[in-house]
């Protein structure tokens, strides 16, 4: 069988040295660019597979697709100067207990709760649901998590630990996909800016982290470690000197 | 964009030491044909799975199928990594598994078909440890009279 292939990270299709592969601009997790630009991702697809026509490889190309700059930088301003539409509850306080985060995010979500529909209905779908539990009983294992870590997991096919990633990651989804619904908020940056950085579940996933990171449980350590906060969250890319080429 | 100076630093580093074991001098190269007579499956690295399906456990080295016809509300994802976007597959599953764009393709006469069978894996596993999933993807797509594999990360 002949193969294609799209390639986001060049250096790794050059150690690799497939016999097609196509090099994308695009950032990760948007392989073929732009979410619902037929035009434009129909190209990207079209360079991918043109590739087979080639008589001989291996054979690298770059993608002269792009997309529109999203103006989103990583400084500390853009980082916590957006204003959020969406009317929700006041953020806690910046060192409440975790009891208190727990309350609130209950309030966050029915804050978001129309948008979120909004946003299904718009989408005709949604990728809420690999932990199987209502959005509010994710929250609450989370909470109750964060308040005392030996508390049960709602299911026991699966390690604890495996659950809690399961319940946040679908926190994460309902946040960000009822934040789409609201203009202004395309880019993936911005959208994980304002969760990490304007919303109680935000803070929850800190504190979370911090949790984690301090657990003498293997799964939560990996957790704390590295599935959790993304790195340009807790490293912004524009604040460390000596870029590596 | 996935250029490396726009990496977290700790990201950067993972990637520009992450082993890359390739095809060492042995790169493969299957005669062409045209386009317009193949049938061409998918690959994804992105742990997509339908909403039934098993969830991806951390280290997985097994893969999920996805059915040429699926229902594009079906596939969720259950991949470990925070470090990549995932509001562009919220918004459209074909941003990372381009299957509607294969159909139009196929409808348009520009490929022969679209196979039935398409996969995923989690790529956070190294691929070495993936070679047994390889080979039963391989099986199936040839039973399915798959010759063109289009693989695309995330």
């Amino acid at each position: 069988m002949a193969t294609t292939q799209i390639s986001l990270i060049r250096i790794h299709t050059e150690k690799t040295n497939p016999p097609r592969a196509l090099w994308v601009p695009f950032e990760l997790g948007r392989p073929l660019g732009v979410p619902g630009d037929v035009a434009s991702q129909t190209r990207v697809l079209m360079a991918a597979l043109g590739l087979l026509d080639r008589e001989s490889g291996p054979v690298l190309i770059d993608c002269t697709e792009d997309v529109p700059d999203d103006g989103v930088e990583y400084d500390e301003d853009a980082m916590t100067g957006m204003v959020c539409a969406i009317d929700l509850p006041k953020l806690p306080d910046a060192n409440a207990p975790a009891s208190v985060l727990g309350q609130a995010l209950l309030g966050e979500i029915d804050g978001l709760a129309p948008w979120y529909d909004l946003a299904v209905r718009s989408r005709g779908r949604t990728t809420v649901g690999p932990s199987g539990l209502e959005i509010k009983a994710a929250a609450k294992f989370l909470a109750d998590f964060l308040e005392d870590q030996s508390t049960r997991a709602p299911r026991d096919d699966l390690e604890k630990g495996r659950v809690l990633k399961l319940a946040y990651e679908d926190l994460k989804a309902y946040y960000t996909e009822s934040i789409a619904a609201q203009p202004g908020y395309g880019a993936s940056l911005r959208v994980e800016n304002w969760l990490f950085n304007e919303t109680t579940f935000g803070r929850a996933l800190w504190m979370l982290r911090d949790i984690c990171r301090a657990s003498d449980d293997e799964y939560e350590k990996y957790l704390g470690g590295n599935s959790i906060v993304p790195d340009r969250q807790i490293n912004p890319p524009n604040s460390i000197k000596g870029a590596v080429e | 964009m996935a250029r490396l100076d726009t990496i977290p630093l700790s990201e950067r580093k993972m990637m520009i030491e992450l082993d890359c074991s390739g095809f060492e001098g042995r790169t493969p190269f299957v005669t062409p044909k045209p386009l317009s007579e193949r049938r061409i499956s998918l690959i994804s690295t992105a742990a997509l799975n339908l909403r039934d399906d098993a969830v991806y456990q951390r280290g997985a080295t097994d893969y999920r199928v996805i059915p040429g016809d699926v229902d594009p509300g079906e596939v969720v994802m259950t991949h470990s990594s925070v470090n990549f976007d995932r509001t562009g597959f919220q918004a459209d599953l074909n941003v990372c598994f381009p299957i509607e764009r294969l159909h139009e393709l196929a409808d348009g006469g520009v490929i022969g078909s679209v196979a039935d069978f398409h996969f995923t894996v989690s790529g956070a596993a190294h691929p070495s440890d993936l070679a047994g999933s390889a080979r039963a993807m391989a099986r199936t797509m040839k039973a399915d009279g798959v010759d063109t594999v289009l693989l695309v990360p995330i």
